[in-house]
């Protein structure tokens, strides 16, 4: 009997975290907005922390390692999430117009987190400074497609 | 070492010893996100530790016997068994939270890959578990662990706004841009992390390590009452920090790095060393505690000797418990698993199971037999059972929570 | 046996802590061995049962069946009977603690506990 509300127990914990690392479908449109939306929130967040980081160490209050890394992670969160929504199946027309509008930009910020990343690691302060600067565009990008996905 | 200098000590180790990778990788992810709103979640579980925990360490003093031990008397065998079942396994997914921390900030340090690190971190936890005498583990640990106060210095040293973090604190509305569903999962991951099943069995474990006795309950109240609300304030100064430097700048927090960028901008490469170093401390003496936990109570529920006072062949089943604990944690983290996504979720699960662990703790606390006149007082009884509703609470939304907001994305 | 003159079994005796004569943890009450008497009448307490092949049928369902197989395992032969502690090596009974008048030595508790240090703990460097 208490084996198997052991047994139960188990179970049940591994189905939540196996569950809990799912996500639904986007079989509509809004939740393919919703989709869209939150990837360019997600890539908005990985270019803020490695501006952040990358501004710190600029004015000498950060340790390399620290830098690296969250450059590092930023570029490849930001690369998880364009090849997370990627994958998807558009559900309707005006979902993949979204995503042909949506596309570009991404990849642009991704482009651009790596550019970062290779400045940094290679140390020369006027490039990364440039790669830096580099970032803007594809921030006002994002900012831009989260507009668009929440029906601006 | 005289009475005054051992207490401060015991209330400095409590206050480094409550904080562990669950409150430093929460703190992180609410500050940014929701701002001070969800200061509530961890002023009310600072609460529940400190009121549980004073019962817990008044057991150990009084009845001189450690909470799990009791449970198979109290609750029977079965009853008993289900909650060392439910205990191990979550203290097993904390376990790895904790050790995937210590490699994540031995990364941080070095550069080098973490997963390269996990066996390095599961080696020393087990070395502290098998040798390093209590004493030394946790005066060493929680003093270290106060470098953390870090974090308050970098309060100040920022263009912080305090009018605007007491606003926020005072005004817990859900921000516009986040879900209700999202803000109570937080609330609860916040909750979860103050009042971890593991702390309040090794808070009263460690109180018969340390061979506390009825003398003993002023300084053991000084710990739980002085020490583990001031552990409280440094998850809100860590919660805060994030508020003022990552919110503003629109980081969401991911990653443990992040959570302390607000220091290294604050004080410089120094003030970032000194966080660094408090976390390594908090969360290498959370992963020593949980694997130990976790042999206390397998011994405890089935009569074993247990100790660390005592050479392991003395008590080498609990040992052994110990050391398959720290294995099998291991193998959960060299899945290459996230480990900010783990810490998460252990401390929302454990919040899930907290009813379970501390439940037994006010029963015991209130049985006459053992407690003879340090029995719970109405007031407290009072006090502890308007908990026990709020963890019964939290305990029945967890799960639900957790898939609606598909842990927290 | 020292004790209260009545006892409740099940609040006083199961699952207590056993500690022998020097204090040091032997295991827990983990069920109780009733004898009838040759001439009838009631039950009477002759030990108390401790171990795994006594705790295994109480746990109860696959992990009980397997709790008590350990308890088996570590015996020289594969008798089923649960290790016994007789009520004359019983010191006395109260809210406090079970304590036995003889040390862990003079019993055979420890099969399991001698079983992992020997072949486990015991082979680890710095167990002491």
């Amino acid at each position: 009997m208490v084996g198997r509300r052991c047994y139960a127990v188990v179970v049940g914990v591994a189905l939540t975290v196996l569950l809990a690392g799912c996500v639904g479908p986007t079989v509509t449109d809004a939740g393919y907005r919703n989709k869209v939306g939150d990837t360019a929130r997600q890539i908005s967040s990985s270019i803020a922390s490695a501006r952040l980081a990358v501004q710190l160490d600029l004015d000498g209050r950060m340790a390399f390692a620290l830098t690296d890394q969250t450059v590092s992670d930023a570029e490849s969160d930001a690369d998880s999430a364009a090849t997370a929504l990627a994958s998807r199946q558009p559900p309707t027309d005006s979902a993949l117009k979204l995503y042909q509008r949506a596309s570009r930009p991404i990849q642009d910020a991704v482009d651009a987190l790596r550019a970062l990343r290779i400045a940094v690691r290679r140390g020369d302060s006027a490039v990364i400074r440039a790669a830096l600067a580099g970032l803007d565009a594809p921030q006002h990008g994002m900012d831009d497609l989260r507009t668009a996905a929440s029906g601006g | 070492m005289s009475r005054l200098f051992k207490m401060a000590l015991g209330v400095m180790t409590a206050i480094g010893g409550f904080v562990d990778i669950g409150n430093l990788v929460t703190s992180g992810i609410t500050g940014a996100r929701f701002g001070m709103a969800l200061t509530w979640a961890i002023v009310l579980g600072t609460m529940g530790m400190t009121l549980y925990g004073e019962m817990a360490g008044r057991v150990a003093a009084v009845a001189r016997r450690p909470v799990f031990h009791i449970v198979r008397e109290r609750l029977g065998v079965r009853t008993g068994m289900a909650n060392l079942a439910a205990f191990l396994l979550l203290s097993g997914l904390m376990l790895a939270a904790e050790l995937g921390g210590v490699a994540l900030v031995l990364q941080l340090v070095t550069g080098v890959n973490y997963l390269v690190w996990v066996p390095v971190a599961a080696a020393v936890t087990w070395l502290i578990v098998w040798r390093v005498s209590f004493s030394v583990m946790e005066n060493l640990f929680g003093l270290l662990g106060l470098c953390l106060v870090v974090f308050v210095v970098a309060l100040f040293v920022l263009p912080t706004d305090w009018g605007a973090l007491w606003h926020g604190a005072t005004h817990p509305w859900v921000p516009p841009d986040q879900g209700h569903p999202m803000y109570f999962f937080y609330a609860v991951s916040l909750f979860g992390a103050c009042l971890t099943p593991f702390q309040v069995v090794f808070f009263s474990s460690g109180g018969r390590e340390e061979h506390w006795t009825t003398k003993s309950l002023p300084e053991m109240r000084l710990n739980a009452l002085v020490g583990f609300p001031l552990g409280g304030l440094l998850s809100i100064a860590i919660m805060a920090a994030a508020v003022v430097v990552l919110k503003p700048a629109g980081v969401d927090v991911s990653h443990l790095g992040q959570v302390a960028l607000p220091v290294a901008q604050a004080l410089g490469p120094v003030g970032l060393a000194l966080a660094l170093v408090g976390f390594m401390a908090a969360v290498m003496a959370a992963a020593a505690e949980c694997a130990l936990s976790m042999g206390y109570a397998v011994a405890q529920y089935l009569g074993w000797g247990w100790g660390k006072d005592r050479l392991p062949r003395d008590a080498p089943r609990f040992h052994l418990v110990c050391l398959v604990a720290v294995l099998g944690a291991t193998a959960l983290v060299l899945t290459s698993v996230d480990p900010v996504t783990v810490t998460v979720l252990s401390v929302v699960l454990g919040a899930a199971a907290i009813p379970l662990t501390y439940f037994p703790v006010l029963v015991v606390a209130n049985d006459g037999d053992y407690m003879g006149s340090h029995v719970n007082g109405r007031t407290l009884n009072a006090l502890a059972s308007v908990f026990l509703v709020i963890m019964v609470v939290t305990s029945i939304v967890t799960v639900p929570l957790l898939f609606f907001t598909k842990a927290g994305r | 046996m020292k004790a209260d003159s009545e006892l409740s079994a099940d609040e006083m005796l199961l699952d207590r802590q056993i500690l022998d004569v020097d204090g040091a943890a032997i295991g827990k009450i983990d069920d109780l061995e009733l004898t009838e008497p040759e001439d009838g009448g009631a039950p009477v307490l002759t030990a108390f049962l401790c171990g795994p092949t006594a705790l295994g049928p109480r746990i109860g369902g696959r992990l009980g069946l397997w709790w008590a197989a350990i308890g088996r395992r570590l015996r020289p032969t594969d008798e089923a009977y649960p290790n016994r502690i007789p009520i004359g090596e019983v010191d006395c009974v109260d809210r406090a603690q079970v304590r036995l008048t003889v040390s862990r030595d003079a019993l055979d508790a420890d099969r399991f506990r001698d079983w992992t240090r020997d072949h486990i703990i015991g082979r680890i460097p710095g167990a002491g």
